[in-house]
């Protein structure tokens, strides 16, 4: 007899809940913050050896990103930006998988716990997790217009995923237990104390409406959501910190002039953020 | 026998002074400093961490950055020199894997420690520096 997954056996115990931490602005960039989720994950097998390769893990993905930045110069005619940091080509994908940098990973953390020749049964695995996404973006900004200095003055940043603790048999195939949504949102208005000293301090008034953090109940079985089940374990799915130089290119974090993403504006302009 | 006493020389030297820079850990788990041998050294811009596991060492953050201060990542060249007997103290290593060094947008960002950990630095025109072993603990809670 091979070892098997004992039913109902499946645990995810939360730990530390998500927060986020009101942005700052320090040494001329605006940070973007949030504080650890945890959670811990655990299934039993049953049955015998054969048995090697059973491995358990979380998967996570980001099925919405949110992040845009307005900049606005001095004075009117100093005139403003709006950068689109979520839409193509800054994000050419809606979903992204929350794997390593090179990612060929399917588990969010690798290697997983897996069974040994040498375990016996019933065995059960158990896998942390944890995460701590945030943010930065330069607080000033020349405007290519009027060729002054514009300064950030709102941003928005959500970060939405889903993380689903998900057992990988020794053929290879993924079963998926059980799965959370979580989510941590910044939005902020910006202003120097003094224009002319951009690295001295700043305001910043978030905006409640726009600024938290949520985790929904476990929710059992494999994902069903339409907007990303079928991402879960596909390798041809962009890695999300892979995705980060589309957004954040060297040397500064700032989408150069020319890219669509960009947008800017000779006077204190309006901006569809939904675009 | 003058190819003889040429190697000697060259062996006494090697016996006294190390060929490439060497990797010390400070007191701060995640610091160390970096120092050049009395011919200098060329180290690539950016080495990597790594965690001992039980099978074998794993790079756990891959974009540590030789330099002092986070404001001069932009402008660092793809080679790092160091002077004959330099010593460079890099910002330290916060633990976390994608945010380890400096501010950068995360999503998978990961807390490691506690665990066994080293610094591994490519050499431009070839080889690593490895350095040795250091333990990093759990942080407290923040």
């Amino acid at each position: 007899m091979a070892a098997v997954l004992k039913p109902g056996s499946s645990r995810i115990h939360f730990g530390a809940y998500p927060k986020v931490k009101t942005p700052t602005v320090t040494h001329g960039k605006a940070r973007f913050k949030s504080s650890s989720i945890k959670a811990t994950g655990s299934v039993t097998l049953t049955g015998s050896q054969p048995a090697d390769g059973w491995a358990l893990g979380f998967i996570q993905v980001e099925w919405v990103d949110t992040n845009w930045l307005y900049y606005r110069g001095r004075q009117n005619n100093h005139g403003s930006i709006f950068f689109q940091r979520s839409r193509p080509p800054a994000r050419p994908v809606k979903v992204c998988r929350d794997v390593d940098e090179e990612a060929t990973d399917i588990f969010y953390d690798e290697p997983p716990p897996t069974v040994t020749a040498a375990d016996r049964f019933p065995k059960t695995l158990t896998v942390d997790f944890s995460d701590e996404p945030g943010d930065k973006a330069m607080a000033v900004v020349t405007n290519s217009l009027t060729g002054e200095d514009n300064f950030i003055r709102e941003a928005q940043l959500e970060f939405l995923f889903c993380t689903v603790l998900t057992v990988r048999d020794p053929d290879d195939n993924y079963h998926h237990l059980k799965s959370f949504y979580w989510n941590v949102r910044w939005q902020a208005r910006f202003l120097p104390h003094d224009f002319d000293d951009p690295n001295g301090p700043w305001y910043v008034t978030t905006i409640a409406a726009g600024q938290g953090s949520a985790r929904s109940g476990i929710i059992e079985g494999k994902p069903t959501d339409k907007r990303f089940k079928d991402a879960l374990t596909d390798k041809t799915v962009r890695g999300c910190n892979a995705l980060v130089d589309l957004y954040y290119p060297d040397p500064d974090g700032v989408l150069p002039v020319g890219n669509p993403c960009r947008r800017e504006s000779r006077v204190w302009d309006s901006f569809d953020v939904r675009r | 026998m003058i190819v003889g006493a040429a190697l000697a020389i060259t062996l006494s030297l090697a016996a006294v002074s190390p060929a490439t820079a060497e990797i010390r850990n400070l007191a701060q788990p995640g610091a160390f400093a970096i120092e050049a041998p009395p011919a200098g050294a060329s180290l690539a811009r950016q080495g990597r961490i790594e965690q001992q596991t039980a099978a074998g060492w794993k790079p756990v953050f891959r974009e540590f950055r030789l330099v002092a201060d986070c404001d001069a990542v932009a402008t660092l060249p793809a080679c790092v020199t160091l002077a004959p007997g330099a010593v460079l103290t890099p910002v330290p290593w916060t633990g976390y894997t994608c945010e380890g060094q400096c501010p950068r947008p995360c999503k998978r960002n990961i807390y490691r420690p506690p665990g066994t950990f080293r610094l591994v630095l490519p050499l431009c025109g070839g080889g690593e520096v490895t350095g040795p072993p250091f333990h990093m603990g759990a942080r407290a809670k923040r």
